[in-house]
């Protein structure tokens, strides 16, 4: 039988190029379109909800978001959580591209970046919305005379220790060091008792420049000027801590002389390495270890005549191109006043005063175990934030970068320390 | 005899009516891809050139201000910005000739006669098909200093291996033999389907005059293959001048910024300094660099073809 050709004609095949075009610059103006999705629907608001949260972090997050769309019904959240390294890049673009979402979680150094960008949360508070939360967490989140974010916690930094490691070289594990002299004593213990490293002062060994900050402060010293146009830690103290940092892993063997991302963290988890300096989330962390730790303050560094820890915050913001800003308020402020996992999962210290205070926290096992040192820290103002500036790269790069170099041992501490004094000079003033 | 309503759609137009139906197809068929090459690469295009001529402000651009060729002066004159270019270089160095000429020695190599040519052919092209990021992930663990089996094995020889992702004198090295393992299947599979395009019976003749093998190949194997070793060195070089992904993952430009390449330096000025206009300036210069050292590498070594 032979086949009977289709009827397929130019017309019919011009047709279909046409309706394929068609179709294809609808799906270019879908590209091209606004609108950030999750709209109204019934009466109900939809809010898209941008998180950088991972781990114990994610988990606790899911939790309040979660218990929130159950306690609402005109309000519902739609939670996103982006890559926490790209994090901040992704927003910015979502913002420049008119695409932003409705509440987004920034820590608070990030905010001076966004001014421009967000919403002043102002008069859409509820009434006497200041008083519900720690005042020295809530000034953090003032930029030019607006509130632009509402706080959900601040994490700062401690000394987690191996209290196995510390037995197998002879130290008390009740009793880890308070100063720097005692971190000698003890570091030098077990680099010559044990096989173990002793001490590393960033697990990441990439984020020197927090606690670093931190130390200077504690010096007596400033890290940057007092308008943030100029570099200060080239100075006497900045020197004596890149001594520091160098002596570490180059002098007393506390250390591999190695900033390779990740190794401290990695090793801590492994067993072995005996100290090192994280923030709060590391109770999250280490609660699937199997070796016994415990959580001091970090005033190590030689020279804290008035210590001071690095710290930040978690803060819920609202971006000027979101129609739902009255909503999105309304979730921030019911997410950090009613954040009791934040601190019972995730580790963290609550900015909001009653959760802070609610016996459900205080008599958790976090709070036994870190909260309460945290918590004491935050008591006595010994909490060091970052400084924030038009771009904080402007100077953390550079401080990283020169701490890291002087951490392996590449470079010499006091040019290296004082090469980034004048890098972030420039980079400020650029 | 073809009436108007079953001619295509543009007939309509007034314009169209003298051109040919064949130019006509043509631009029809062209349309779909013109479209997208408009609105994704030219349009990007001609913007990325306005905004290199402004201080841009991303949050809001009409307020951005018109400063010529400021960003460009900057780009001169900026220390962070020539070295990304020297590291971009040696990535370069590092990475094309080897890509290209281990690329023709394994193309070469399993075009002769041997056991097990398709299993090689498959363990050669395979690492090609992971993503950037996996491919990245995977040697960061194995250069990492403590835990990584580099240095486990090293560290059985040796007293102190390098911590290599965080060693001025090894970092691009490495990043180069990752992206050299993952990249080289690529090239090996364009220059094999070149090579089993050069007539055997060529060969045949050189063998039947007495030329040597070295003599064949730079006679024979070089000409015959020369417009496909063009391409994939042509192809390597921009690729290789774009690095981004493998350094962003495995050493974020670090240490200090000794590999912080040219788009990778780009990427930080745009998403984290906020520098649209000047990351364009720099996004023009490496456009620029990148057509004429494509011209440069068809001119003097694509001959005539």
């Amino acid at each position: 039988m032979v086949r009977k050709p289709q009827a397929e004609t130019p017309s019919s095949r011009r047709k279909f190029i046409t309706v394929a075009g068609g179709a294809g610059i609808a799906g270019l103006a879908g590209c091209m379109g606004g609108g950030n999705g999750g709209g109204d629907t019934n009466g109900t608001t939809t809010l898209q909800y941008w998180t950088l949260f991972a781990g114990g972090d994610g988990d606790a997050m899911k939790i309040l978001v979660d218990r929130f769309n159950e306690e609402h019904d005109s309000i519902q959240i739609e939670r996103q959580r982006q890559p926490f390294d790209e994090y901040y890049d992704k927003l910015f673009t979502s913002m420049t591209g008119g695409d932003a979402p409705d509440l987004a979680v920034f820590h608070t150094p990030q905010i001076q970046r966004f001014t421009e960008a967000l919403t002043p949360l102002g008069g859409l508070l509820s009434d006497g919305a200041a008083d519900a939360y720690v005042d020295s967490i809530w000034q953090e989140t003032e930029f030019g005379g607006d509130q632009l974010a509402v706080p959900l916690d601040t994490h700062p930094n401690g000394l987690y220790y191996n209290k196995d490691i510390f037995e197998e070289a002879g130290l008390d594990p009740e009793s880890p060091p308070t100063n720097f002299e005692q971190l000698k004593t003890a570091a030098d213990t077990i680099t010559a008792e044990t096989d173990k490293q002793a001490f590393n002062p960033d697990p990441y060994l990439r984020f020197f420049v927090r606690q670093f900050v931190a130390w200077q402060h504690g010096r007596g010293g400033q890290f940057l000027n007092e308008d943030n146009t100029e570099a200060a830690f080239g100075d006497e103290n900045g020197v004596a801590l890149a001594q520091f940092y160098h002596d570490i892993a180059n002098e007393w063997n506390w250390d591999r002389a190695d900033s390779t991302d990740d190794r401290g963290t990695k090793a801590f988890r492994s067993g072995d390495l005996a100290m090192t300096i994280n923030g709060t989330w590391y109770f999250g962390v280490l609660q699937s270890q199997d070796f016994e730790w415990g959580m001091a303050k970090p005033f190590v560094a030689p020279g804290q005549s008035s210590p001071q820890t690095w710290a930040n915050s978690h803060t819920l913001g609202v971006p000027n191109s979101s129609s739902k800003q009255e909503a999105a308020v309304e979730a921030a402020e019911w997410i950090t006043q009613n954040s009791l996992e934040w601190g019972t999962e995730a580790g963290h210290l609550p900015a909001a005063q009653s959760v802070l205070d609610s016996d459900d926290l205080r008599s958790s096992t976090v709070w036994e175990k870190t909260l309460s040192t945290f918590s004491d820290m935050a008591q006595n103002g010994e909490l060091s934030y970052m400084p924030s500036t038009e771009n904080n790269e402007d100077y953390t790069r550079p401080v990283n970068n020169a701490i890291s170099q002087i951490y392996s041992g590449q470079i010499d501490p006091e040019e290296g320390i004082q090469q980034a004094a004048t890098d972030v000079t420039n980079n400020l003033q650029g | 005899m073809a009436t108007k309503d079953t001619r295509s759609v543009l007939s309509r137009l007034p314009w169209v009516d003298n051109v040919d139906s064949e130019t006509r197809d043509g631009v029809l068929f062209a349309l779909p891809y013109l479209l997208i090459f408009g609105v994704f690469l030219l349009y990007p295009l001609l913007k990325g050139l306005y905004m290199s001529l402004f201080d841009w402000n991303a949050f809001n651009p009409s307020q951005s201000e018109f400063i010529l060729a400021e960003n460009y002066v900057r780009m001169v004159q900026d220390p962070a910005f020539w070295e990304a270019v020297r590291a971009t270089a040696l990535f370069v160095v590092l990475t094309v000739p080897t890509l290209v000429g281990l690329g023709l020695a394994l193309a070469l190599g399993v075009s002769q006669d041997i056991k097990g040519k398709r299993f090689l052919r498959t363990v050669f092209f395979s690492p090609y098909v992971l993503t950037v990021s996996v491919v990245s992930l995977i040697w960061a663990e194995m250069y990492a200093p403590q835990y990584g089996p580099i240095n486990y094995y090293l560290g059985l020889i040796m007293s102190n291996p390098p911590a290599w992702l965080n060693d001025f004198t090894f970092a691009m090295p490495a990043v180069a033999l990752a992206t050299i393992w993952w990249t080289v299947g690529f090239n090996f599979v364009i220059l094999l389907a070149a090579r089993q395009g050069v007539p055997e019976r060529l060969y045949e003749a050189a063998r039947i005059d007495g030329a040597s093998t070295w003599r064949a190949f730079k006679d024979i194997t070089l000409p015959q293959m020369r417009s496909a070793i063009v391409f994939v060195t042509t192809v390597q070089l921009i690729a290789s001048f774009q690095v981004f992904g493998q350094v962003f993952i495995m050493t974020n430009g670090g240490p200090d910024n000794s590999t912080q390449t040219l788009v990778m330096y780009l990427y930080r000025v745009a998403f984290r300094q906020q520098e649209f206009g000047y990351a364009a300036a720099i996004g023009y210069f490496l456009f620029v660099m990148l057509v004429a050292v494509s011209l440069i590498n068809y001119k003097f070594v694509g001959g005539d073809d």
